[in-house]
């Protein structure tokens, strides 16, 4: 995967630098994404929730200097708010990795950030017809391809129920083409997560709710039998340069995030399902036909720990899990990813959501805000974003911010960003 | 004199990335014809030199009335992941177009310089000497100056910088994304490749799904 990681720049320079030089970056981007960093990430960009009573209450894009060696480490050195809540909730970078698009889920805003100075992040462009133009709610997945981002929705304008697709934009922002999600042949309709395997031309979509559900307040939701029926059970192989689906596999308790693994000579993903607390593994059996199997439990499923964010490792032998309602991560040994085994856990606070790791896999990021209606309330709203070192055995806190006390709001979606040492052409 | 050993030298590096390299998608790309190849983005406007007269060309009569198979490269680019890959993929699309009578005369190649400095019209004109053919003519294009050259840079979403020296000057290593458009005969951008999707397999199949569309 180093060399796939590396290899949409040109740069003698960094070949002359000998194998000291080590690619970095996250593990869970498109892999077409280029310029991806070596060494050390200077910045995380988080993308948080206004909340009411907290700050400016509007959503915004928070930078935090990580690098060990600024006099700033672990502060927050920039944020720009976009105006209103509107269920910020995912982000992605374009393939160039210059710009990071970032969308609302309850009024299918999308920003596109500049990130030419990581270190300051500009609004350039803001899109505000998405459900106009394409039929679809809630934009959640952001994922760069050639020239253009792909869009994951959650629902639709009709119904505000689950049945969504995919709208491919190009990275100008102007919207090239929607893909519905297939009802037909077991497909369900919903959608969540997009994961792309180019080596072996197939994009594999998961399966979540729609606005009626994600926009309600959790402890209402989970009392009304018809609301939990209204859950994504599977996940559709499409052919990635047709855009048609090849196979719907029954997955059920709402896959969520997709990870291939990024060894090139492995063919297989892992998702881990939300209401059912399992780990699906999707694998190419004997004859290449694409095969969905659960491989392990997380946690206790009986008391629901509701798995949200993973991420998997470089060298694909192990996964972090977050558990939300019990605010636990846990890691797991995938050096036999038929049989993923629990081998660390740690309690991190009264609630966790999303996880996001370095290549080397040695610093890893954690942050708490799922949905604004699905957080926990009072005193078990903890809000903040921590940084931990690990050395295959333990989690070492390494500095903590307290979005609440420093008027942020709810701590979501983390990306990398570092500072460039180049001059770009004709400046 | 100097051409003659750059060119020598990209193709004995393509040659070796050839032998090693392997096939990533052509066994699981469906068929040509079998799906639809969307409308991108528009291909930028701009003005470009190909020949030593230094007469000035707009860059869309290189991208229009054919279809055309487009990238960057610059003539002193040396990473085997760079420059020579896009060389391995449009010499393997050239040789396809030359063996196909139904591609012949419908398809281009251009290559348009991030180097303009280095790369002169003289110095880029011994390029297409060697590799046009009539059948599949390939055009080897500069600027004036990167000043000319980057907003076309901007508007294919191609980042490029000149990577800075230990004295903190800019060098001639230029970092660049590799990306290889194939534009239809109106201009439109069709379908885009980087080196984790560059297979000229998918490439001729692109094309001939591009030249099945009705019109």
């Amino acid at each position: 995967m180093g060399k796939l990681l590396k290899s949409s720049v040109c740069a003698l320079a960094m070949l002359a630098a000998g194998p000291s030089v080590t690619i970095a970056d996250e593990t869970c981007n498109s892999p077409f994404t280029s310029a991806l960093i070596t060494g050390q990430e200077d910045y995380l960009h988080v993308w948080t929730l206004g909340q009411v009573g907290v700050g400016d209450e509007s959503d915004k894009l928070v930078t935090i200097d990580v690098q060990p060696n600024s006099p700033t480490y672990g502060k927050v050195v920039h944020a720009v708010s976009v105006g209103g809540r509107g269920e910020a909730h995912h982000t992605g970078f374009t393939d160039d990795r210059r710009y990071l698009w970032a969308g609302r889920l309850d009024d299918n805003k999308i920003f596109v950030f500049d990130l030419i100075d990581p270190s300051k992040p500009k609004i350039v462009k803001t899109i505000t017809d998405f459900a106009d133009k394409t039929g679809f709610v809630g934009p959640h997945t952001f994922y760069a391809t050639p020239g253009r981002m792909m869009i994951q929705a959650l629902s639709n304008v009709k119904t505000h129920d689950g049945q969504t697709g995919i709208a491919v934009y190009n990275n100008a922002g102007d919207l090239v083409s929607t893909h519905a999600m297939p009802l037909e042949n077991g497909g369900d309709g919903y959608g969540y997560d997009i994961g792309i395997n180019p080596a072996k031309n197939v994009m594999l979509t998961s399966s979540f709710t729609g606005w009626t559900n994600y926009m309600m307040d959790m402890g209402q939701m989970v009392k009304d039998p018809e609301a939990m029926k209204r859950f994504g059970k599977s996940m559709v192989m499409w052919d990635f340069k047709s855009m048609k689906p090849i196979k719907t596999m029954e997955v059920p308790g709402a896959p969520l995030e997709i990870r291939w693994s990024l060894k090139p000579e492995d063919n297989w993903a892992i998702t881990a399902t939300a209401l059912t607390s399992k780990l699906w593994l999707i694998k190419q059996d004997e004859k290449g036909e694409w095969q969905a199997k659960d491989v392990g439990t997380i946690g206790d499923p009986s008391k629901i720990p509701l798995p949200v964010d993973i991420s998997i490792t470089a060298d694909a032998k192990g996964l972090w899990v977050n558990t939300f309602l019990d605010g636990t991560t846990r890691f797991y040994d995938l050096t036999n990813p038929e049989a993923p085994k629990e081998v660390y856990s740690k309690k991190m606070g009264s609630q966790v959501n999303m996880v996001s790791q370095s290549f080397d896999g040695k610093r890893v990021y954690f942050t708490t805000s799922l949905l604004a209606n699905w957080d926990k309330k009072g005193d078990d709203n903890e809000q903040w974003l921590r940084a931990y070192d690990w050395d295959g055995k333990e989690l070492v806190e390494k500095f903590s911010v307290d979005f609440r006390a420093e008027n942020l709001g709810r701590a979501h979606h983390m990306k990398f960003s570092a500072k460039t040492k180049a001059a770009a052409l004709g400046e | 004199m100097q051409a003659g050993y750059v060119l020598f030298s990209l193709l004995a590096v393509s040659m070796s990335i050839a032998s090693t390299g392997q096939s990533i998608a052509g066994s699981v790309h469906p068929q040509a014809g079998t799906y639809k190849l969307q409308r991108i983005q528009p291909a930028p406007s701009g003005w470009v030199l190909e020949d030593s007269v230094w007469l000035p060309y707009r860059l869309s009569s290189y991208t229009t009335g054919k279809i055309t198979l487009f990238s960057f490269f610059y003539t002193t680019c040396r990473d085997p992941e760079g420059c020579p890959k896009i060389w391995d993929a449009f010499n393997a699309v050239h040789d396809a177009i030359k063996k196909d009578p139904k591609l012949q005369g419908k398809v281009r190649l251009v290559f348009l310089s991030l180097d303009p400095k280095v790369d002169t019209p003289e110095r880029v004109s011994f390029f297409k000497t060697a590799m046009s053919t009539p059948e599949a003519p390939w055009s080897f294009l500069t600027t004036w100056s990167e000043s000319f050259l980057a907003p076309i840079l901007d508007k294919m979403y191609i980042p490029a910088s000149r990577q800075i020296g230990a004295d903190g000057q800019p060098t001639d290593v230029i970092n660049h994304f590799v990306k290889v458009f194939l534009i239809d005969k109106d201009s439109w951008v069709r379908e885009i490749y980087t080196t984790s999707f560059l297979d000229p397999e998918v490439i001729v199949a692109d094309i001939q799904t591009l030249l099945e569309e009705k019109e």
